[in-house]
């Protein structure tokens, strides 16, 4: 799979905004899902306070993350499940490995999980010589063309129904078709095999109830289901932060999640997975492994000003009414989680200088915020990691991000404080306007940094006189009257 | 509602230097109510650029001076939406640590109002006596919006005017893409945002564009201007202040 | 283990056993009580008409019938009229469970149609297990019944356990759940808290119609990797 690079923010997105294509597709998450969302939460019995209840509920696990993780592994563990926890990444991937080896497994099955993307999971099983198969229609496809997905819940809406019928043409040598039935059709057709021929099956969890002692996880397709019932072994990969402490819980929760991720009431599948088979069932998995990944977590978890964005419940309902993310598409991120809340999150897990494009390439509009089913302020996040760029940050590992800005805004904030240091950049700037090119009175071209409105906008010239100007000799006419 | 006793302008620095005609229009419509106005002339800038930007300690500095200018008023209005924004919400922020200039802040934040909030839920007046005949769809800034709550008022005072028609376009909701220094950071995006904007605009037939920020209205009027589109644009003020 | 909850609570600034789980566990007394209602007849009815609308959206096809002989002989022609999406041969297969007993598939499908039942047993041997997952692979109808049926949603809510198995509702492209009008449910909420007040198995499957994605271009398909078809019989008594 390829590298995924924050750094290209800015070359990736100038590319995606000429993507008419792209643009299409993702409006139609926007039209469909991304702007009835709050019409939907309003329809719950909670009606316009459910996002305050969905956020109340989160609130409560994630300040007491430490209680619900233990009750969670210590119940699930009474099922004789297995519960591991994955300090970063690779140890996560270390454990999928040894499961996998200990079990001698040819073939991995895996329902989605931007968790495994994450911690890059097929890369090390493929390096292991174990085939891993995608069976989630839009990750399947993504990974026969080898791409990274676009958008949380939907990986491929990228793709158009020619790109998919050309790609099945391809690779599942099926007679090429535009028709998604009868695409889905060849996916399911390929897919079950490979479901039913697998020894293991990875999956990511939507939450978890500790009480209980299970993993939720929800979906449409019924692969996740198949993937994880079928083979004899069932791994589940779940953040720390994603888990929920009883059903009453999961109430708001999951009626929230799939509102937002999918302007439904309720999805195909909710499954509650807690352990191996019975020895009184039939079927079902041998063995079942709960990894709970940290990987950067509980230092965000650290944090009182950030600890919210742990909150998210990956409905990726912020995606779906960014106007930026419809403009430059889910790989211009650089990063399995894209969108506002990729913006956020990606920064503080992978480094905030890393990610600066993903903290400042955003208007801080605001959509995102009044979306969340959990009532995230993902702009107030947004504009604190931008704090944080400026000055630098140590409890981060901040540099600032650039000296040279810096020292204008505060040249600009020592002399705007007075007015007549005001009125003198003002006659100064009046002066230089007039070298620059105009049409009709507004600039065709700015100089330096300021040069990147005039690419495709002209600028406002300054007015003859101020308004203050206007009005001191207005104060005179009146005086003089 | 009470009619206060004065009015005092805060005009935003856009509209200062290049659109002094947006506050004149303010002006004409505040005296047509009847209101005593004064406008404090040591009065800059209310720090937002750099605190998008994240620089901070610098926006607090402006946001001091304001304090120092405004505090004193009976109340406050000013025709953007940002601008207020940024003095209700982001002030409270800037100076969290410090309770002395919290408490101050918290003052002048409960009365500062932007142009149309004031006319409608403070003077509770809609129709301002304006005239102007034309067709015009109507632009939500996203702060205005979001941030300050702002949606019916503009668009009661608009439905008032003798004379107009209003069209509503299309995600009239949705950002433009200017979000401040993010315009010239980001240009392709900021661009890209704003053909889908004009592209809504244009849907509408109208021909005309009315908001109530000029950091918006100048960046949509910016993109017309460059492709000569037959496009107008105008801040609310301009309108309300529109005679026979 | 110990050194990430050690962890999270440096990051939270909390000890271990200073009581939250109480708080954290606590339900409402709304939630805990709202299923104790006494049910009328006419709710009953009010909540067949919500599931039958859920289920246009769905494509889940919903049939009600007085018993359980009439169930069975809608089942055994629906069996008939069906062919199976992988192969030729037709085979049902079913949870071991005395109502789907009552449909007499057996005797009505006879010869033609073989019907067997997930085996009930304290334990399966490997060799079983294996028997068991040919069988069911060569299944294209599952049927099965359900412990909740909720109006508000028209989702059926499966309890794993003996007799029963998960992959007969998952597997074959066909899946026929029969459900007793007792077992309705108003909500999903009650559903939640009834199954909170219960010792449950290591497997509940919610199921809300067939399976169906919309991973191309935000268009809706019904039939993805579940079953592609899915039939709901209310039966009254």
């Amino acid at each position: 799979m390829l590298k995924q690079d924050p750094l290209q923010y800015r070359e990736l997105a100038a590319k995606a905004v000429q993507d008419k294509q792209l643009h299409k597709a993702l409006a139609k998450m926007r039209d469909k899902v991304g702007r009835n969302a709050e019409n939907l939460y309003n329809q719950l019995p909670t009606g316009a306070g459910s996002r305050q209840a969905a956020k109340d509920v989160r609130r409560k696990i994630v300040d007491n993350l430490d209680v619900v993780l233990e009750t969670l592994a210590a119940n699930i563990r009474a099922r004789g499940g297995h519960v591991h926890l994955a300090e970063t990444g690779e140890d996560a991937v270390e454990y999928c490995l040894s499961v996998a080896k200990r079990h001698q497994v040819t073939r991995v099955v895996k329902g989605k999980s931007m968790l495994s993307e994450e911690i890059h999971l097929n890369d090390a099983l493929e390096a292991a010589g174990i085939e891993t198969v995608e069976t989630d229609l839009g990750e399947y496809i993504v990974q026969l063309k080898g791409e990274a997905p676009s958008h949380i819940i939907a990986p491929a809406i990228h793709f158009t129904r020619e790109q998919v019928g050309e790609l099945f043409a391809e690779k599942l040598g099926e007679p090429y078709t535009d028709d998604p039935p009868t695409l889905t059709a060849m996916a399911r057709k390929a897919l079950r095999e490979k479901m039913l021929g697998a020894n293991m099956g990875i999956s990511g969890g939507n939450t978890a109830c500790a009480e209980t002692g299970h993993v939720t996880i929800v979906s449409n397709e019924g692969n996740i289901r198949m993937a994880t019932t079928m083979p004899r072994v069932h791994v589940v990969l779940l953040g720390i932060e994603k888990i929920a402490a009883t059903l009453e819980d999961h109430n708001i929760l999951l009626r929230m999640l799939t509102r937002a991720a999918a302007g439904q009431k309720i999805s195909t599948y909710v499954s509650y997975v807690g352990g191996p088979r019975l020895p009184e069932e039939p079927d079902g998995p041998e063995e079942f492994h709960l990894v709970l990944v940290d990987n950067g977590r509980s230092r965000i978890l650290a944090d009182p000003d950030f600890r919210e964005v742990l909150h998210c419940v990956r409905c990726g309902g912020c995606l779906n009414v960014c106007p930026v993310y419809m403009a430059i598409g889910g790989h211009s991120y650089g990063s399995p989680y894209c969108g506002p809340i990729g913006a956020v999150f990606t920064p503080l897990t992978q480094g905030i200088n890393t990610c600066h494009h993903l903290c400042q390439g955003e208007t801080l509009c605001g959509a995102c915020k009044q979306v969340c089913p959990v009532d995230n302020d993902l702009p107030r996040m947004l504009s604190l990691l931008r704090f944080k760029l400026a000055n630098g940050d140590r409890s981060w590992n901040v540099r600032p991000h650039s000296l040279p800005t810096k020292l204008v805004f505060g040249a600009w904030s020592v002399l705007m404080r007075h007015r007549r240091m005001y009125d003198a950049m003002r006659l100064l700037a009046g002066f230089c306007q007039r070298f620059l090119p105009r049409k009709n009175g507004w600039i065709r071209r700015l100089p330096g940094p300021l040069g990147g409105w005039t690419r495709g906008r002209d600028f406002p010239p300054l007015a003859k006189k101020s308004f203050a100007q206007g009005w001191a000799r207005r104060d005179t006419t009146r005086r003089d009257a | 509602m009470t009619k206060p006793k004065r009015v005092t302008l805060f005009i935003q620095c856009i509209v200062d230097s290049c659109f002094p005609e947006v506050g004149e229009a303010m002006v004409k419509v505040l005296e047509r109510q009847g209101l005593t106005l004064d406008y404090p002339p040591d009065q800059t800038c209310c720090g937002q650029p750099a605190f998008n930007a994240g620089y901070r300690d610098e926006a607090a500095r402006l946001a001091l001076h304001y304090l120092d200018v405004f505090e004193h008023a009976e109340v406050i209005v000013c025709p953007s939406g940002s601008c207020v924004n940024m003095v209700r919400h982001h002030y409270m922020e800037l100076f969290a640590k410090d309770p002395r200039l919290l408490e101050r802040a918290k003052r002048v934040a409960a009365k500062t109002f932007e142009f149309t909030e004031f006319l409608v839920d403070v003077l509770g007046v809609t129709d301002v006596g304006a005239t102007w005949t034309g067709e015009v769809t109507y632009h939500d800034s996203c702060h205005l919006l979001r941030g300050l709550g702002v949606k019916d008022q503009p668009l009661a005072l608009l439905s008032r005017v003798r004379g107009l028609k209003l069209v509503e376009m299309t995600r009239s909701d949705e950002c433009c893409g200017f979000g401040g220094t993010f315009s010239a950071k980001y240009p392709e995006i900021s661009e890209a945002l704003l053909e889908t904007k004009l592209a809504n605009i244009q849907a509408t037939g109208t021909g005309a564009v009315v908001g109530c920020d000029m950091g918006c209205l100048m960046h949509i009027q910016g993109m017309i201007r460059r492709r000569e589109l037959p496009i107008s644009v105008h801040h609310i003020a301009e309108i309300l202040a529109g005679e026979e | 283990m110990s050194r990430i909850i050690e962890r999270v609570r440096q990051a939270l600034g909390v000890q271990a056993g200073d009581g939250r789980d109480k708080l954290v566990f606590a339900k409402s007394d709304d939630f805990v009580h709202c299923a104790d209602v006494k049910v009328t007849a006419q709710e009953r009815d009010g909540w067949m008409e919500s599931i039958r609308t859920e289920a246009q959206a769905l494509n889940l096809q919903v049939h009600e019938c007085p018993d359980l002989d009439a169930c069975g002989e809608a089942i055994a022609s629906l069996a008939r009229e069906r062919d199976p999406e992988w192969g030729t041969a037709k085979q049902i297969m079913r949870w071991n469970d005395p109502i789907l007993d009552g449909l007499g598939l057996e005797t009505r499908l006879g010869a033609d149609i073989a019907v067997k039942s997930v085996p009930k047993a304290d334990s399966f041997s490997q060799s079983e297990r294996q028997e068991f997952r040919r069988e069911i692979i060569a299944s294209y109808i599952g049927i099965t019944t359900a412990d909740y049926l909720l109006a508000d949603t028209a989702s059926l809510v499966l309890l794993g356990g003996r007799g029963r198995a998960r992959s007969v509702s998952l597997v074959p492209s066909i899946h026929i759940a029969v459900v007793p009008r007792s077992r309705m449910l108003a909500s999903y909420r009650q559903m939640l808290s009834l199954l909170s007040a219960m010792d449950l198995p290591s497997n509940v499957s919610i199921i809300t119609g067939p399976s169906k994605t919309a991973d191309i271009e935000a268009t809706l398909v019904h039939g993805a990797h579940g079953p592609r078809e899915m039939h709901l019989f209310v039966v009254a008594s």
